[in-house]
């Protein structure tokens, strides 16, 4: 049976009343490599965005605050970069070591690794200085639903991610595989932004400074459209 | 009365603090036993449990990032991730042990305030680290039961470091 990550979290938002069904197609948006080890996916904001995108989890009380928010955002940028900031969930990967994660929520992560078994992460929460206090209460609230060390999420991220830790030192292993989406245009749900990391990652310790970091599929189009 | 007779040895009456002293440490017994839907028992209807972030112990979850800030319904499902295999970071579950110390009574507009320290141990997969901080139990007399209205974990740590989260009950 496969595990579904993130499934309390799921159930919980369910219990709500609150229909997630569409968070399993929310992923088929392309993947994009930015070079030098940046990437970024984007997928389809379902479960609410506090910047202008509504949900019940932002409660009742903001709809016409959110509304509004979202009118002011197309009158400045226009209907189509407007729909593209409100109701598009992105997480970028600036290499090395800064996450934005701009979801239900903003927040901004930094990792250190310290050494070979120890990784300090720092996030913080991002959000507009004049944002209502109504609207500042949900969206905080809703950050502790998923993220954060207290939330329904982010700690079963970090024991997966501390499993794989101490799976890798058995040694038996020579490879992490992360090929998932390599032989087609990769979307959000590839491994495509894992595989740019450790591609220039890879290149900066091996003294080969900048590397391509793109998919094979990718590079052969790039080949044949020169 | 609570088991654990709290009474005085000449079967007098309790005092408060004898009575507020019990239920910590029972509560604490139901936590370290991970026995958490009789925890939960213990809550009044509107209930809270706040964990502010080690970088700001004073947090307002209204306009400040916090850890953990749940009402009763944020709570149960708390509790239900626990008792799921699904709760990954705690399944399986820590070993735990709580120390509480330092107790300190106040009443005030009919609600008993209690602070008091805390050294909770967690133990799991080779990580052997406690949380260092105080509670604050805000308590109501409902029908001659003791009920937690607010209860409140603040950290004295720095950072999280040990354990990379709040996966357990504090």
């Amino acid at each position: 049976m496969p595990i579904r990550p993130n499934k309390t979290y799921f159930e919980y938002v369910n219990s709500l009343g609150i229909n997630t069904s569409g968070v399993q197609t929310a992923f088929s948006r392309p993947a994009l490599v930015l070079g030098n080890g940046h990437a970024v996916e984007e997928h389809d904001g379902i479960r609410g965005r506090p910047i202008a995108r509504w949900s019940p989890l932002f409660g009742e009380e903001n709809k016409e605050e959110i509304a509004a928010i979202r009118a002011g955002l197309v009158r400045k940028f226009g209907e189509q970069k407007a729909r593209h900031m409100a109701d598009i969930s992105r997480n970028l990967l600036v290499y090395p070591n800064l996450l934005i994660i701009d979801t239900i929520d903003i927040t901004v992560r930094i990792f250190w690794p310290l050494a070979p078994d120890l990784m300090d992460v720092t996030a913080w929460q991002l959000a507009p200085r004049e944002e209502k206090p109504e609207l500042l209460a949900r969206r905080l609230d809703n950050f502790l639903t998923f993220h954060g060390p207290g939330g329904f999420a982010t700690p079963d991220d970090v024991e997966a991610i501390e499993s794989c830790q101490a799976g890798y030192k058995a040694e038996g292993v020579e490879w992490s595989e992360l090929s998932r989406g390599m032989h087609r245009e990769a979307i959000a749900e590839d491994e495509l932004q894992l595989r740019a990391f450790w591609r220039q990652w890879f290149g900066h310790l091996s003294g080969l400074g900048h590397v391509e970091t793109n998919d094979p599929v990718i590079r052969k189009r790039a080949a044949i459209a020169r | 009365m609570p088991e654990g007779s709290s009474a005085g040895n000449d079967g007098s009456a309790p005092t408060l603090r004898a009575v507020v002293e019990e239920f910590l440490y029972r509560e604490a017994a139901l936590l370290d036993a991970w026995r958490l839907d009789e925890w939960l028992a213990l809550f009044t209807a509107d209930g809270k449990y706040l964990v502010p972030t080690t970088d700001l112990p004073d947090g307002d979850p209204r306009k400040d990032l916090v850890f953990i800030d749940d009402d009763m319904v944020r709570l149960r499902a708390r509790v239900e991730r626990l008792k799921s295999r699904h709760g990954h970071r705690e399944y399986p579950s820590s070993r735990t042990r709580r120390f509480i110390s330092n107790i300190r009574i106040k009443v005030e507009d009919g609600a008993i305030v209690v602070t008091s320290s805390f050294l909770v141990y967690r133990f799991r997969l080779g990580e052997s680290s406690p949380y260092v901080g105080w509670y604050e139990h805000r308590l109501k007399q409902i029908d001659g039961e003791l009920k937690i209205q607010h209860r409140k974990a603040v950290l004295d740590q720095e950072a999280l470091n040990e354990h990379g989260a709040v996966s357990i009950i504090l």
